[in-house]
């Protein structure tokens, strides 16, 4: 008991440091490993900057969790049935990256069948939209299923994907 | 593409209009032009994330927060999916197909849901990477105010960590996940 006391009187020490590695899964890693030596893992797709310690209650590690979360919140408008008149023409796209968004994003459209790329974006700021454009790959008349995968970016820093599935039709 | 400022608005008759200003702060409202019944617009999470923490007096409780889909068209309800998951150049431990045991590294995690995803009222586990296989979570109504939002969360069956273990580096789990949307019938 009396060499696990001392352990702990080490943790605001500790935990300054973590603070400064600013990374939220290194911080209960550091804590675990530092003062009780359990393993321990958390899960990002991006390192946060971190104010867990060692005193948090359940609670708050859960509300911390849910405010990250919540911050990683993304949203996109694309219209799932495109249309185009002909292959080269220009089709309702309707790629809208909304100004409420905190992230810039690309989209890639590929053909279910194949997997081949028919259209790709660059960056899309919040604010920005593609209403009109024309495929980067012509396709013949015809109903094609597809998929756009929707790349949310913090800057330079890919932060996550979403996708939806379209039906692009091509006239004639 | 081609892209430019401003934005376009939904009417409740499935018109859109496009607000546009110029440089000299001049607004304009275009439409309506096109009709928009077959529009995506959804809000979802992009960030993964769960925590054990063993060492934090809670045991082996597993944490995890909820994650919300809120679907903003007012004329469709759309399909949720989970479509990929991976783990990522940071991961160190497994998760677990249903044989698996758990140990110090690995785990069994499970998506459930928690309001509006009818597909996953029962825990669905998940394996990442090639084992992978699309997860349907379920519908989720058209926006009308009320409705349109669909919220999930993960489970885990962990190790049993021992009191006193030592030797033991901190281990980090790292994966993404995406989802998949899909437009249903027009409501009238």
């Amino acid at each position: 008991m009396g060499k696990h006391q001392a352990k702990r009187k080490k943790v605001p020490i500790v935990a300054v440091v973590v603070v400064v590695i600013a990374a939220v899964a290194v911080v209960i890693g550091v804590i675990s490993g530092w003062f009780t030596r359990l393993p321990e893992f958390f899960v990002d797709s991006a390192v946060q900057t971190g104010e867990l310690t060692a005193n948090m209650s359940k609670q708050e590690i859960e509300e911390y969790l849910q405010e990250t979360v919540d911050k990683s919140k993304f949203l996109f408008n694309i219209n799932a049935r495109p249309t185009f008149e002909n292959g080269t023409a220009e089709g309702d796209l309707l790629i809208q990256n909304p100004i409420e968004n905190a992230y810039g994003m690309k989209v890639t459209i590929t053909l279910d069948d194949t997997g081949e790329t028919v259209y790709q974006t660059d960056g899309i700021l919040p604010g920005q939209y593609i209403l009109m454009d024309k495929l980067d790959k012509p396709l013949s008349k015809g109903e094609y299923a597809a998929t756009a995968v929707l790349t949310a970016y913090d800057g330079d820093k890919e932060i996550g994907q979403s996708a939806a599935g379209l039906v692009i039709s091509v006239k004639a | 593409g081609k892209s430019g400022s401003g934005y376009f608005d939904v009417d409740k008759n499935g018109t859109y209009y496009i607000m546009a200003m110029d440089k000299a702060g001049n607004s304009a409202q275009y439409g309506p032009i096109l009709t928009s019944d077959t529009l995506i617009s959804v809000e979802m999470p992009t960030k993964m994330l769960f925590a054990v923490a063993p060492n934090l007096n809670h045991g082996t409780e597993f944490v995890a927060p909820e994650f919300e889909i809120k679907n903003k068209s007012a004329f469709r309800e759309i399909k949720v999916s989970m479509d990929a998951f991976n783990a990522g150049l940071n991961n160190q431990f497994t998760l677990l197909d249903a044989a698996g045991t758990p140990s110090e590294n690995s785990l069994k995690m499970y998506i459930k849901n928690v309001v509006g995803l009818s597909d996953i009222t029962q825990p669905v586990l998940i394996v990442p990477g090639a084992a992978f296989k699309e997860i349907p979570l379920g519908n989720i109504a058209r926006y009308n105010g009320t409705n349109g939002i669909g919220k999930f969360t993960f489970a885990g069956d962990t190790y049993e960590y021992p009191v006193g273990m030592s030797n033991m580096a901190p281990l980090r789990a790292d994966f993404t996940f995406r989802l998949k949307i899909m437009t249903g019938e027009v409501v009238a």
